[in-house]
């Protein structure tokens, strides 16, 4: 017998269950409505641009001569209102009968209308016949045979601030603390970070050493960082949202190079880096971050973002950590020693790298960087710090890229194609020479190059007079750097002497003697066979240049030269014995003539 | 077909039933649901926004102040009744499940009012939930956003031409891929990966007309041919998975459709 008590508590317990039920089956009825969506802005008008991409390239405008006039007008000048009207009008006609013929209209479709779209657009929560949900109906049954329990579990992860991980994480999440989180952008930028920092430091043991130089490293770099990108990206937070995703890419990429790489550069150097005071350590270490980031995201002179890769990034930070380690007075004063040495070779160099090959940008801020650090006082003095033009080795690079970059004259043959490797490999003997003897770029007396212009102007004068095909690029690359250490060894190479008549720097008289001894159409085809083979130009011309350069330049070992290269070619044309060694060899001892 | 009868006289009195119940239990439960009611309000407001905003994109002559007025002032109205739910019911909503959706609409909201920001903020809210938070739909719109709102702000450049070339179609490119997410989402069904290729379209048609502007400059290296050809390896595909799609529908309103953005955006005869 079934007590009144048992029969309360069974209605309560039902209610209850039932109530449940009920509110779980409104709840998924709501989850189930349909959702109007609105479209995202776009002028719906056929408009010029429409029809003039309907008609490029099409066959309408070459078989309608109006047509074309018209589409020439509205692409290209000013067309009236008719005629904009009158290209609207044929667009729609050209469209329906090109439509019509190719099956794409059938019969008689209507545009589309109001209606058509608002019963397209009205979204269901699930595809059809696919709702997760039972029937409220069943549900409600259901529910007086079932009873649910659910359990929550919550396990937060506590995070050990004594472990070495720990304290590295701790000095990250340092600087996050005093950012505003009401706006979107900041939060972004501290999550993404945050993982950032999180991997980062995971894989990078000489991060992990458990002592507070790395908790202070840490919060220095990433505290730059963070406000850096949120200033920039609060910028364009309303207006761009592409960019605001490309400088948090960005940041996430400089902040894991700068501390994969401060790892092993400051760490091992702290006396630098971590024995300086308060703010102006904070500012030393967090400006390699900031300093980089900045240079590859202004986009007034060169996109960067689209030249470097992850593995150039982190060689130019490396380079940044290593001159600053050196030189702590580049961040000094007003700490934006390196964020001008970089503004200033992406200004300089950005013209000419877009005609050679934009790649080399990036690796050129490095060469500049990493040789600065090996004669900063000589190369950049302290007095010229505000003005990066001023620093001799950005000067260099800009005189040299200028140089390999001019477009051959009328009557020049020779037209090289440098690849990014060549061109860093030039450069970086250039520079190597300029960091041992910055006269380089002193202009002389009465002309108007410095001595690098003007022998990287003659030297490829010469070289562009060997008719196409009988020299590589490589084999151009080789004689480039053998001038350039020829004439660091010895100057006179770019003095004028006179040879048959003919007054001129003696570095392209030489050139010309090899071009025209060697591999110009005049030479006879059998000693033309052998001499311009492979690298054979390249090897006799660094093997007599450097001769030259230790015997003199004088008209007399010049003519020398030039009946050694004459004997060659008369040796290989008769037939007699003849081996490159030998001949190289024979250059290397060329004695003075007298 | 006296199978079919017979079967449509049996649900007709289950379907009573069921009505039965169902008020049954909303009077029951009334006092513990005024937040199911509350975000079926703000639902309401969006729709009626989001159908005149649509009817007057596809005829704006029909647009005057008071029609634009409206259509705001419902968007403001969604968004002031989800902001306050949020706050006030935040565990009821996410009870019954309904936070994903609270949050989805709230940000669906801001992007269409252009606060860009909030509807970001709104994004990384609901993903800080475990991913069955977000049903299908709500999920496709989600991932789907960063687009509409990148293809909004291209929009907004070329109106006012204070924006470069280049950027702009940045932003339009970067629009499509991030609808691609959502098309991507598994279990949504034929309209709203409809309303996904018609969001494309509308991509394509502001770069179809960023490319016919001659009142924003275009780069030196701007070649017509290759710019056609970039647009079209883009509109293609776009275009064969909407026609697809629409002759899987086969109805009026589906032809309706193609016709008109046929119209106007030129395809598929540009891209032959």
């Amino acid at each position: 017998m079934v007590s009144t008590a048992d029969i309360i508590m069974l209605g309560i317990v039902s209610g209850i269950r039932l109530a449940e039920q009920g509110r779980r089956a409104y709840s998924e009825a709501t989850i189930e409505r349909e959702l109007v969506l609105p479209l995202p802005n776009f002028n719906p008008d056929v408009t010029v641009g429409v029809a003039t991409n309907y008609f490029l390239g099409s066959k309408h405008l070459e078989e309608n001569f109006w047509l074309k006039n018209l589409y020439e007008k509205a692409a290209h000048g000013a067309p009236s209102e008719e005629e904009e009207k009158e290209f609207l009008a044929a667009y729609q006609e050209f469209k329906i009968l090109d439509d019509v013929k190719t099956g794409v209209i059938k019969g008689s479709e209507s545009a589309l209308s109001r209606e058509a779209l608002v019963t397209l657009v009205t979204v269901r929560q699930f595809a059809r016949n696919s709702s997760p949900y039972p029937h409220a109906f069943q549900r409600v049954l259901g529910s007086l045979i079932e009873i649910g329990i659910d359990y929550f579990a919550n396990a937060p992860g506590a995070l050990d601030e004594r472990s070495s991980t720990g304290r590295a994480l701790k000095g990250f999440l340092k600087c996050i603390d005093d950012l505003d989180f009401a706006l979107s952008s900041v939060e972004g930028i501290a999550r993404n970070l945050f993982s950032a920092a999180l991997e980062t430091i995971g894989g990078t043991p000489s991060l992990l050493g458990g002592d507070d130089k790395a908790e202070k490293l840490i919060e220095a770099v990433s505290r730059g960082l963070v406000k850096d990108l949120r200033e920039r990206m609060e910028k364009v937070a309303a207006t761009d949202l592409s960019k605001q995703e490309k400088f948090e890419m960005w940041g996430q990429l400089v902040l894991r190079s700068v501390l994969s790489n401060a790892g092993t550069t400051i760490l091992s150097n702290p006396g630098s880096y971590l024995s300086v005071a308060g703010a102006d350590r904070q500012t030393l270490v967090s400006s390699v971050g900031t300093c980089v980031l900045d240079a590859i995201l202004d986009e007034e002179t060169i996109d960067l973002t689209r030249l470097c890769s992850r593995e150039t990034l982190d060689r130019l930070v490396k380079s940044a950590l290593v001159t600053l380690s050196e030189y702590p007075g580049l961040a000094g004063v007003d700490h934006k020693g390196l964020q001008r040495i970089l503004g200033q070779v992406a200004g300089d160099l950005a013209g000419s790298a877009r005609i050679l090959c934009p790649d080399i940008l990036p690796e050129m801020m490095r060469l500049v960087l990493e040789k600065s650090a090996l004669n900063m006082d000589v190369l950049w003095p302290e007095a010229f710090r505000k003005d990066p033009a001023r620093h001799l080795l950005i000067a260099a690079s800009r005189e040299l890229l200028e140089g390999l970059s001019m477009p051959a004259g009328p009557g020049e043959q020779w037209t090289p194609a440098f690849s990014k490797t060549q061109l860093i490999g030039i450069a970086e003997t250039v520079l190597d020479e300029v960091v041992q003897n910055p006269d380089w770029l002193v202009k002389r007396a009465a002309v108007e190059n410095t001595i690098l212009g003007d022998a990287v102007k003659t030297a490829l004068a010469s070289l562009r007079k060997i008719p196409p095909g009988r020299i590589s690029t490589e084999t151009g690359v080789q004689v480039l750097k053998a001038v350039i250490k020829a004439v660091a060894l010895r100057r006179e190479f770019l003095d004028r002497v006179k040879i048959k008549n003919e007054e001129r720097e003696a570095l392209g008289i030489i050139l010309d003697l090899m071009v025209d001894g060697m591999l110009s159409e005049g030479v006879d085809p059998r000693a033309r066979w052998i001499l311009s083979r492979g690298d054979v130009f390249g090897l006799v011309a660094s093997a007599a240049l450097k001769r030259l350069s230790e015997i003199g330049v004088s008209q007399a070992n010049i003519l020398k030269l030039g009946k050694v290269l004459e004997q060659a070619a008369e040796d290989i044309r008769t037939g007699k014995a003849w081996q490159l060694d030998l001949f190289v060899g024979e250059l290397r001892t060329l004695s003075v003539a007298n | 077909m006296r199978g079919g009868k017979e079967m449509k006289g049996f649900q007709q009195p289950v379907r009573c039933l069921e009505k039965f119940f169902l008020l049954l239990l909303i009077f029951v439960i009334s006092g513990c649901v005024s937040h199911i009611q509350t975000l079926r309000d703000a639902q309401d407001e969006f729709n009626r926004a989001a159908s005149l905003e649509n009817a007057l994109k596809m005829d704006p002559k029909q647009g005057d102040v008071a029609t634009l007025g409206n259509i705001n002032a419902s968007y403001r109205l969604s968004l002031k009744i989800l902001s306050d739910l949020i706050v006030e019911k935040r565990t009821d909503l996410e009870k019954d499940n309904l936070i994903g959706i609270a949050y989805t609409l709230k940000a669906l909201t801001e992007w269409r009012l252009g606060e860009y920001e909030a509807a970001l903020t709104t994004i990384r809210r609901v993903k800080e939930y475990p991913a069955s938070t977000l049903l299908p739909r709500d999920m496709a719109m989600v991932e789907a956003l960063r687009g509409l709102i990148k293809n909004d702000q291209a929009y907004a450049h070329m109106v006012g031409r204070d924006y470069p070339y280049e950027e702009i179609k940045t932003l339009l490119k970067d629009s499509l891929g991030d609808m691609d997410r959502g098309l991507g989402i598994r279990g949504t069904g034929e309209n709203l990966r409809l309303y996904l290729l018609m969001a494309k379209f509308s991509v394509l048609k502001n770069w179809v007309d960023l490319k016919g502007d001659r009142g924003i400059p275009r780069p030196a290296s701007f070649n017509e041919a290759a710019e056609k050809q970039e647009w079209c390896d883009q509109a293609k595909p776009v275009w064969n998975h909407f026609v697809s799609e629409i002759n899987r529908l086969g109805t009026q309103e589906a032809v309706s459709l193609e016709q008109g953005w046929a119209n106007r955006l030129g395809m598929p005869g540009a891209c032959r």
